[in-house]
């Protein structure tokens, strides 16, 4: 039995490695920003903060021989974030490790470290001030870099899928740069053995899956994994143009833009991992990507991202409050048990509405009180009550009634309030129903 | 009678019958199937400590499986039965039963359906208990010895009391949320008028809930956490009978079995029971000299009909009872805007006594203040949006109540039991239930009386809410075994005794020959304790 801290606990790669070690008898201490996932082992003991404040968890270290750390900021951010969470947190963990008698730590960096065309790439360089930032450090150390990280929850995978599954996919560049996808669970496990692994210390390991693909590659693969028919068709777009007009605008127009231009890097750059002894030795036979890793498409119609988007407009619409984390991920939980998903055309419209913002859960909502009781929008509400109730903070705004002497005013104005709705709504949903209703009767005859 | 007993159940009727058994120096086998539940939760926190500390409150709350939320698709109900009591209704045997007009819930659980009840004590009047062969003189002492066992709480000289007759061993009441106080000091003042006017009449409820230490169990701390299951047993319970027999000496459980049949000699002898172990199936004969049978209503007549059978006799038992039960959600206006304690008792503390022409025909309503329930169920409830319902029902929380307005039923020939050949080549039981044909016609007259008294105390009881719950919903099964002086056979005599059987006695509520309104529990105890003291005398 060991002694080990996961920073990250919570993401991709952190919450397997939690789950292996506790389960092989190691004491886990977790540290994530995030609340505890609920599916982390019983024996996982959580720490909810910031790598940047240390006041949280320097003094729980003592003790702990050994730092995981997979924390990191990836996908579209501002430089300054880059640099922030991926250098400076790591700096402090390790300065706290350091100073609680940790011997050894170990960094998982990023195949995008070793990127020879990093224009506008801040990721990169942070990665590569993080690496230098642990190997100068005095205890025994190991730097990982993955190339993209696949599985269920990855990011990633679920944005090349979605590319993948378009009519026509867009491709940057010549589509031949090379890329070697490896699962999030065979880095879990490669992380488990080098914690212990002496004849790791020092080393530098890059890490890649079974299979290389250069992009077109990758994509068509996906594509057959989501179960399209039909070959893809690529439309390729200059490379150097976008990259260059992109970084020109993206300062402006950062929050509107779907990726950066320094993600392009990724069509620039080969990112395969050069074999390593130690590779061979820890993780020899890697998974291919195949149905469990890649599910079918349709197997959840509705992506993750699209219910938690959902359900925090809901919270919104409900409270002041708002939800947490672990509410979400009950949200999402529930859909996946016991899919929500509308039975007809019309149902379908009111979501549609009801997840265009906020005002149109404001007039679902209303409308569907009095005249879709049985909608998929109503049930959803139901359930994101429900949730709230049931879990801090927000049950402490559900059970306080308003200032003194104000109840009855307030439920006045709420009234009139969701009258007006139902006249808007009604209004608007009546007429489209009929039509959408006389649209399906036409289809069937 | 013999000196060894064996008791097939484990529920109300069951414990309190070894209980008894075992004080008259009898030796007692209890066999039962025995699931048990979770322990508690965090055993010191308050209903929102449990929000706040659990790691994962919402399975707590709503269920592993979100088995508790209630959707508008499933929404008849204003609570979701509480995950931590799921295992009392768990179906370990994969029941096959076919049903009509009644859908009967059974438990399997060590303590019976019971581990879910909500603790209601009321002892029948002698014009409750007319269709008996027995009156309150018989079953005084009885009531008294469970009240001693368990603690009752209560009191004895308020308006409900002439309802209920007054046993030994009642403690003090719990004291009562702010909401419930509010309900009796309105009523108080204007007493006089609402008697006259509805001949109906409120007081504090009796519960088998500990405002006094009471052996190793504690007063209730009022934690708030009742319906989610009282973590310190301040709640009576069967279980706590049961852990309590199994320190005893002359006392053996054998759960994890299922009793199939008893088999009796041309005598009409019990000679053994044949059942089977669930976890292996492996089959298990037990020698008897004296059999209880107390496995409850549905329980006990599958046992008799199982082994009737087996002998080549198809019958069907009839004068199957259950109360019928009426949702009705209020708010006292008064106390709209008002914050409301979640630290307090959560079952009722209050209960309405509504007379009728035929004291067995007396309506009782148990009246809850909701707090701590779970709101999600009442606010999909409203025809109004969700955003609207919340921002209510934040002041509303406080004025919310509930009456569960409980009828009496009767027997009758139509309703059976019954055991017909099942699809699998074994036989499977049928239940049949028509409600008496006044009956619509006694929820007519009641519901609304109901509704004007409480807008009388202040109370608006909104009429789109008030709910007729299903037959089969209020757990209270009775009736098809009767105690009848003079009856012929599968009837028994007072002392619970089967007829035409030499030994076998029945113990739970198969043998009531009638079903008042009050919470048959705390009677089901002090009947099975009084059938011993007769057929064991």
């Amino acid at each position: 039995m060991r002694k080990i801290v996961v920073a990250g606990a919570a993401g991709q790669v952190g919450s397997r490695l939690c789950a292996l070690l506790a389960n092989a008898g190691h004491v886990v201490l977790g540290i994530d920003r995030n609340v505890r996932p609920q599916d982390a082992p019983k024996g996982v003991v959580w720490i909810r903060s910031d790598l940047l404040e240390p006041q949280n968890y320097a003094h729980a270290l003592s003790g702990y021989e050994i730092v995981i750390d997979c924390a990191g900021l990836a996908g579209k951010a501002r430089p300054a974030d880059y640099m922030r969470e991926n250098v400076e947190a790591t700096r402090t963990l390790l300065n706290a490790a350091v100073n609680a008698g940790v011997t050894r730590f170990i960094y998982i960096s990023s195949i995008a470290a070793k990127f020879t065309d990093r224009k506008h790439y801040v990721y990169a360089d942070s990665r590569n001030a993080a690496e230098a930032v642990v190997s100068a450090a005095p205890l025994s150390w190991t730097i990982i870099r993955p190339t993209m990280i696949f599985g269920p929850d990855s990011a990633v995978q679920a944005n090349l899928s979605k590319l993948a599954g378009l009519p026509v996919t867009p491709v940057f560049g010549d589509g031949l740069s090379k890329v070697q996808p490896v699962v999030s669970d065979d880095v879990a496990a490669l992380l488990s053995q080098l914690a212990f692994g002496d004849d790791a210390a020092g080393a530098t390991i890059e890490v890649g899956g079974a299979e290389t693909f250069d992009m077109h590659g990758l994509l068509s693969k996906l594509r057959t994994l989501n179960g399209a028919d039909q070959p893809a068709k690529f439309v390729h777009l200059p490379l150097s143009f976008m990259r260059a007009s992109l970084a020109m605008v993206e300062g402006a127009v950062f929050k509107f833009l779907p990726f950066t231009s320094g993600q392009l890097a990724a069509f620039a750059n080969d990112a395969i991992a050069d074999p390593h002894p130690l590779m061979a030795k820890y993780l020899p036979a890697p998974q291919v990507l195949d149905e469990r890793i890649v599910p079918p498409k349709g197997a959840h119609t509705t992506s993750d991202s699209a219910l938690g988007k959902e359900f925090y407009l809901f919270t919104r619409h409900l409270t002041r409050t708002g939800g947490t984390a672990y509410q979400e991920s009950k949200y999402i939980d529930f859909h996946r048990r016991h899919p929500l998903e509308p039975i007809d055309a019309f149902e379908g419209l009111l979501l549609k509405v009801a997840r265009s913002g906020a005002f149109g859960v404001w007039l679902t909502d209303s409308f569907t009180g009095l005249l879709g009781r049985q909608s998929v929008v109503r049930a959803k509400l139901v359930l994101t009550m429900a949730l709230l109730e049931s879990a801090p903070p927000s049950f402490h705004e559900l059970d306080a009634p308003d200032p003194k002497g104000m109840a009855w005013p307030f439920m006045v104005l709420r009234g009139i309030e969701a009258a007006f709705g139902v006249l808007l709504g009604a209004l608007i949903f009546i007429p489209a129903k009929l039509i959408l209703g006389r649209k399906a009767k036409g289809a069937r005859s | 009678m013999s000196d060894s007993i064996v008791i097939i159940g484990g529920g109300a009727s069951a414990v309190h019958a070894a209980q008894t058994a075992l004080e008259k120096g009898r030796t007692v086998t209890l066999i039962d199937i025995g699931v048990t539940g979770p322990e508690p939760a965090l055993p010191g926190a308050s209903l929102n400590g449990l929000k706040t500390d659990l790691d994962d409150p919402v399975s707590y709350f709503l269920g592993e499986d979100y088995s508790s939320l209630i959707l508008p698709s499933n929404g008849s109900e204003y609570y979701g039965f509480p995950p931590s009591k799921e295992y009392v209704l768990r179906d370990v045997i994969g029941a096959d039963q076919k049903v009509a007009g009644i859908a009967p819930l059974s438990s399997y659980a060590g303590g019976g359906l019971a581990q879910a009840w909500t603790a209601g004590s009321y002892p029948f009047t002698d014009g409750e208990l007319e269709a008996f062969p027995f009156g309150w003189a018989d079953m005084e002492p009885a009531y008294s010895e469970v009240a001693r066992r368990i603690g009752v709480s209560g009191v004895t000289d308020d308006d409900l009391s002439a309802f209920m007759p007054t046993h030994e061993s009642l403690q003090a009441p719990i004291p009562m949320d702010e909401h419930s106080q509010h309900l009796l000091s309105t009523y108080s003042a204007k007493r006089a008028k609402l008697t006259a006017k509805h001949n109906m009449y409120l007081g504090r409820a009796r519960i088998a809930s500990l405002s006094q230490d009471h052996g190793d169990r504690p007063a209730c701390s009022r934690c708030g956490r009742c319906l989610w299951g009282c973590p310190t047993q301040s709640i009576y319970t069967p279980s706590v009978t049961l852990e309590h027999l199994r320190r005893q000496p002359g006392f053996s459980y054998l759960p994890g079995v299922r009793v199939d049949r008893f088999e009796f000699d041309d005598g009409g002898r019990v000679t053994q029971i044949v059942a089977h172990r669930l976890e292996d199936g492996v089959d298990i004969t037990l020698p008897v000299e004296t059999l209880v049978l107390a496995a409850g209503t549905i329980g006990s007549a599958r046992i008799l009909l199982q082994s009737l059978h087996h002998a080549g006799q198809d019958v069907a038992l009839s004068g199957l009872m259950d109360n019928r039960q009426v949702l009705m959600p209020f708010i006292n206006l008064a106390r709209v805007g008002s914050s409301f304690d979640d630290n307090s008792y959560q079952y009722n503390q209050l209960a309405i006594g509504a007379p009728m022409d035929h004291p067995h025909d007396y309506v009782h309503g148990l009246m809850t203040t909701l707090t701590t329930a779970l709101i999600h169920p009442v606010a999909q409830s409203l025809p109004v949006g969700m955003r609207t319902a919340t921002g209510i029902f934040r002041n509303i929380h406080g004025a919310l109540g509930l009456v569960n307005i409980n009828f009496a039923d009767t027997r009758r020939a139509d309703n059976t039991v019954s055991l017909e050949p099942g699809t699998d080549g074994k036989h499977r039981l049928v239940i049949n239930y028509t409600p008496s044909a006044d009956e619509a016609d006694r929820i007519k007259r009641v519901v609304p009386k109901f509704r004007n008294f409480l807008m009388d105390m202040g109370c608006f009881a909104p009429p789109p809410m008030t709910r007729l719950r299903p037959m089969g919903a209020s757990v209270h099964y009775a009736g098809v075994m009767p105690m009848l002086n003079d009856g012929g056979d599968f009837t028994t005599d007072r002392a619970g005794r089967l007829r035409p059987f030499e030994n076998l006695i029945v113990a739970d509520g198969s043998t009531f020959t009638s079903l008042p309104a009050k919470n048959l529990t705390f009677t089901l105890m002090a009947n099975a304790t009084r059938i011993m003291h007769e057929a064991l005398a």
